[in-house]
């Protein structure tokens, strides 16, 4: 029996360990004199490989909700983001520095990657924030700038004062420790 | 602090300006992410491509530009029409190319390594064959030609055998590298935040300088130069120094992305709507050393690595490896001294001359001074000038020149005009030159040499009428160069003599200090800038100080360069260093021509041919030279004018060419005199138009001539006919007459008169009626070219009844012409009746061999028929009448006359003429 389980154990130690969470935190905002945007989503899927470093980040952009109208969350789907052309907001990459994820702490981080949106693929750098709780939790916070301008969203001359050209994404994600593939 | 920026205000457009090349004809190009575009005439103008492109690199491969996107496309600009062609799409961003050799670029992409394709090969090196990481910021290239790359995971080394790399957090503090420049044995590494690292190819010595830019902004560019290092980063564009990377000099706060140097060793530099221009290492301004702020400098040298200066007061001797700062008062009370002089002697005991005070010794390593006595007459404290050789001293001052042979530390001088016996005079420089001569600069006595010979003055013997010389000094060439006061500066070459001056290349007259600059070059400086003179070929290079905005004004004789050839220039204000770039390889402006309009629409200048009609020829040229400099042009139309214009317009118009051979010479120097300068040709043809082409004018030429000739011949035969036409008249004439006085016919017709008197009275009167008829109309008849038939019918049958008298029945006749014929055309007179008579001559007549005569008409012909009874015996004559009545036929018709001789008739045809 215990030979099973060693056997058990053993092929679970060549899986790979995986940091990963479904529901993530997201948050968007958009910071102008006449309105202020700020929309949020639950639904962020992310996944952190520690051994190589390499990180994946998606979310659907129609699970963004908290508009100041029904209309702006209609205009946002359908005229802005697109959501029906393209439904998925990534992030692909690598974290540079290397940190021991077997060692709690704060540690200050560059994520640098493709962020796919709308169709366009930049490649950023992002700085970071991972704090290792212990072996089996960490937290992620990170604040990304984006330009609309780079990925092809156009803002109509009417709403320019309603909509600002950089949005502000924070993101707060907790991840645990799971033994299945990277996608 | 460097002097020439010019910032931002340079830019017109809102540019984003990613990329800055430089290529060998001196053509600035920048790749925004607007486009492409050339800087000309003082700004960016952007060169239109269908799409727009997002440039992230260039680099120029013979008359194409290679372009790189953001997107990953790789596009060949044609530069001679401006035409763009994609040529392969990597799909991911091309951040870098870099043409290694003549027939390899290396495409460095962010995300799929490196591709290096040559005429053999494409290699194609990643990840998995050696390289660190795939993500390509930068490629470099060593002495060595091997190539270096830098990317988000350390720098690694290309060559074809193998990837060498060093990466990683052991050795770098940050493994994204994102710039990286090469000098001749060190390459300088910028991190994303902010690091620098230097590792020196030989020693493998590896130096980190953490955070250098400070705000851990990331250094997009590096460029190395000869004394300086020049990183561009998100915060800034900053100036290190090369030796000492610690050292910042300057700081501009724009974020820069990217640096180049141009041919003329100015430094260009671009941003987020950011352009700018600076003259790089060239001048530096330098308003304090150490802790010592500078304000008037008149007194500098440098000796060995110290430079030694005055300041208000004392000396100063600033070490510049070590910075180290030591200050030397010459007086025990603080009096304000001023040190007018600095030499250092073959001992190492350096000499300071003041004004007032007399002269010094100071011992380096003690660093203590002793005060020299020359001789008591208080005119010799104010020392002007201070040289030696190594045995002995030479003070100019205010009384006259002093020497000391230099002896157990005792100088015992004596006056060198007493020596010689001059009078005394002022010398404001001495200088000893390599062959032992010693040279001076005076003030009225202009230049003296005193060698072996004995004291001459140089000046009068070369005819210099300038008495007063500031400086002399000799070049690393031997030659001697002094300046005088307003006259520019002489060199002196073995025997001859080169005088530069405002005219032929100086930027002023008033020279105020000059020195050799290493072996091959001279400088000048006036209150308006330095010259920069190359000793071979004297070409002028300026540096202004009004275009470049220094306000500083140079002191006199205040000059001196050091062992790595920087000049240290004293002012007003502090000192001004010049250095002479390694890199700098245009010194004057160089002329191109822009363009060429022909009839207002723009040619190709490879056109040379233009038609008669396209003669308004416009052409536009400009210097690519970014220094600013006054730039003269001028140019001259050989084949219209061979004199030389000098013009202010970038442009010369030539409204109306005459067709023929022209060749435009373009021209551009930074002088007036043209010194030196810049040339352009251009040979093109205006057509001749095609009626003044030589083969056209040649063959109008020649039908002209046949039709003259023609027309000439056709009168001349007209004439020769008129001629042979009286000719014949008169031949007819002669006939005529001959006929008329023919004595056999007359003598046979006697005869048969006598017979027919006999016979019958009343035939006799017929007959000789008949006869005086027939003389009658042959007088009247002579003068006629034609007769009616009917007429010469009369006479013919006149004439035939006088013969058939004689000859009865043996003579037969037969005539049948109709009296409507005989009415209608016409004949040469005595024709038939001249043939009648060559029938009866010819033929025998007789009852046995009887004569018929047939006249008819045939065939628009009349014939004249007789039957052949050849006499033996011929009279003379038939020939001519025959022929005559040929020729008159002749004269008066194209159509033939016909004679058949069958040897049993005889006939003659001859054409029916119209009246």
């Amino acid at each position: 029996m215990f030979k099973y389980l060693t056997l058990f154990y053993l092929l679970f130690q060549n899986a790979p360990e995986v940091y990963k969470t479904t529901n993530g935190f997201v948050r968007f905002q958009s910071t102008t004199q006449s309105e202020k945007i700020n929309a949020k989503s639950g639904a962020l899927r992310a996944v952190i490989d520690p051994d190589s470093r390499k990180f994946a980040f998606a979310i659907k952009l129609n699970s963004f909700h908290g508009f100041n109208s029904q209309l702006q969350e209609e205009h946002y789907n359908e005229n802005y983001v697109e959501s029906r052309q393209f439904p998925e907001a990534n992030f692909k990459g690598r974290i540079i520095e290397s940190i021991d994820f077997n060692q709690s702490g704060i540690y200050n981080v560059r994520a640098k990657g493709d962020f796919y949106v709308h169709g366009v693929t930049n490649h950023i750098t992002v700085p970071a924030e991972i704090k290792i709780k212990n072996l089996k939790e960490i937290s992620i916070k990170c604040i990304l700038n984006i330009n609309l301008k780079d990925y092809g969203i156009k803002i109509p001359k009417v709403v320019h004062m309603k909509l600002a050209e950089i949005i502000q994404i924070q993101v707060n994600a907790t991840l645990l420790k799971s033994t299945t593939q990277i996608e | 602090m460097s002097p020439f920026v010019s910032d931002g205000k340079i830019l017109d457009e809102k540019l984003n300006i990613h990329i800055l090349y430089t290529d060998h004809q001196n053509h600035i190009w920048a790749g925004t992410d607007q486009g492409l575009y050339l800087w000309q005439k003082g700004q960016l103008v952007k060169m239109n491509t269908d799409e727009t492109l997002q440039i992230r690199s260039i680099s120029r491969l013979g008359e194409y530009l290679l372009i790189g996107t953001k997107q990953g496309v790789l596009y060949s600009f044609f530069l001679q029409d401006n035409s763009i062609k994609k040529l392969v799409d990597l799909h991911v961003e091309i951040s870098d190319l870099f043409i290694c050799q003549p027939d390899k670029i290396a495409i460095a992409t962010k995300g799929k390594g490196i591709f290096m394709v040559s005429t053999q090969a494409i290699i194609h090196f990643n990840l998995s064959n050696g390289l660190n990481d795939n993500f390509i910021y930068h490629l470099v290239c060593d002495r060595q030609q091997v190539l270096w790359s830098c990317s988000d995971n350390g720098i690694n080394r290309i060559t074809n055998n193998n990837i060498f790399s060093f990466q990683g957090n052991d050795q770098l503090p940050d493994p994204v590298t994102s710039a990286i420049g090469i000098s001749e044995n060190e390459i300088f590494i910028g991190t994303q935040q902010g690091d620098l690292i230097t590792y020196h190819l030989s020693t493998h010595n590896l130096k980190t300088y953490p955070n250098i830019t400070q705000k851990k902004a990331q250094i997009n560019d590096i460029l190395v130069l000869d004394h300086t290092v020049f990183l561009a980063t998100d915060s800034g564009l900053l100036q290190l120094s090369k030796l000492n990377p610690d050292e910042k000099l300057w700081e501009n706060e724009k974020a820069t992305y990217s640096i180049s140097v141009d041919l003329e060793a100015n430094i260009w530099y671009g941003g987020d709507e950011l352009l700018g221009i600076n003259n790089g290492e060239q001048l530096q301004i330098i308003p304090r050393l150490g802790n010592q702020p500078l304000s008037f400098v008149h007194t500098l040298k440098i000796l060995g690595s110290d430079l030694w200066f005055t300041p208000d007061q004392g000396l100063i001797r600033y070490n510049i490896k070590t910075k180290k700062l030591d200050q030397i008062t010459l007086t025990p009370e603080s009096e304000l001294i001023d040190i007018t002089a600095l030499y250092r002697d073959h001992e190492g005991f350096v000499w300071a001359g003041t004004s007032g005070r007399g002269l010094y010794r100071i011992d380096t390593s003690s660093f203590s001074a002793q005060q020299i006595s020359i001789h008591p007459s208080t005119g010799s404290s104010h020392i002007l000038s201070i040289s030696g050789t190594d045995r002995e001293l030479q003070v100019s001052g205010l009384d006259g020149i002093w020497v000391a042979p230099i002896q157990n530390h005792e100088y015992p001088f004596e006056s060198l005009e007493d020596r010689y016996h001059l009078k005394k005079f002022y010398v404001y420089q001495i200088c000893r030159d390599r062959l032992g001569q010693t040279w001076m600069a005076t003030d009225g006595q202009g230049i003296l040499r005193i060698n072996d010979n004995g004291v001459e003055s140089f000046s009068k013997q070369k005819n210099i009428e300038t008495k007063v010389f500031y400086s002399i000094c000799e070049d690393g060439k031997g030659q001697i160069w002094f300046n005088a006061m307003n006259d520019g500066v002489y060199c002196n070459i073995q025997d001859s003599l080169v005088h530069l001056n405002a005219e032929n290349g100086l930027q002023s007259n008033d020279i105020l200090s000059i020195s050799p600059l290493g072996k091959s070059y001279f400088l000048a400086v006036s209150s308006k800038g330095i010259d920069l003179i190359h000793t071979a070929d004297f070409n002028v290079a300026h540096y202004n100080f009004e275009n470049l905005g220094i306000l500083k004004l140079p002191e006199l004789n205040s000059i001196t360069v050091s062992e790595e050839e920087i000049a240290y220039i004293g002012t007003n204000h502090g000192i001004i260093s010049l250095h002479l770039p390694s890199y700098k390889k245009q010194f004057s402006p160089s002329i191109q021509l822009d363009g060429l309009s022909a009839m207002n629409v723009p040619k190709n200048p490879n056109q040379n041919t233009f038609p008669f009609d396209s003669n308004y020829l416009e052409f536009r040229f400009s210097c690519n030279s970014f220094t600013p400099d006054i730039i003269y042009y001028r140019y001259r139309l050989e084949g219209l004018n061979d004199k030389w214009v000098q013009t202010s317009n970038q442009e010369v118009i030539f409204p109306r060419l005459e067709p023929g051979k022209y060749t435009l010479t373009l021209q551009s120097a930074n002088n007036r005199s043209f010194n030196h300068p810049s040339s352009f040709d251009y040979s093109f043809t205006i057509a001749y138009p095609f009626w003044r082409t030589w083969w056209f004018i040649a063959c109008i030429s020649l039908i002209s001539f046949s039709i003259i000739y023609f027309i000439f011949r056709m009168r001349v035969n007209q004439a020769g006919k008129w001629q042979r036409l009286e000719k014949e008249k008169a031949i007819a004439e002669f006939e005529a007459l001959k006929i008329q006085v023919n004595p056999h016919f007359l003598f046979n017709s006697f005869n048969t008169l006598i017979h027919v008197i006999e016979m019958d009275q009343q035939k006799a009167i017929e007959y000789t009626q008949k006869l005086s008829d027939f003389y009658r109309s042959l007088l009247s008849y002579k003068d006629k070219d034609l007769v009616l038939l009917q007429e010469e019918m009369n006479l013919l049958k006149n004439y035939l009844f006088l013969q058939k008298m004689r000859f009865e029945h043996c003579l037969q006749l037969d005539i049948q012409i109709s009296d409507e014929v005989a009415h209608t055309f016409s004949i040469p007179p005595l024709t038939l009746q001249l043939l009648a008579e060559n029938a009866i001559k010819h033929n025998v007549i007789n009852a046995a061999h009887p004569l018929t005569i047939y006249i008819f008409i045939q065939d628009q012909y009349i014939h004249i028929r007789n039957n052949i009874n050849i006499k033996l015996t011929q009279e003379k004559g038939e020939r001519i009448g025959l022929l005559n009545i040929k020729n008159r036929y002749a004269l008066v018709t194209d159509k033939k006359l016909y004679i058949e001789n069958d040897h049993v008739t005889f006939t003659v045809k001859l054409p029916l003429l119209n009246h």
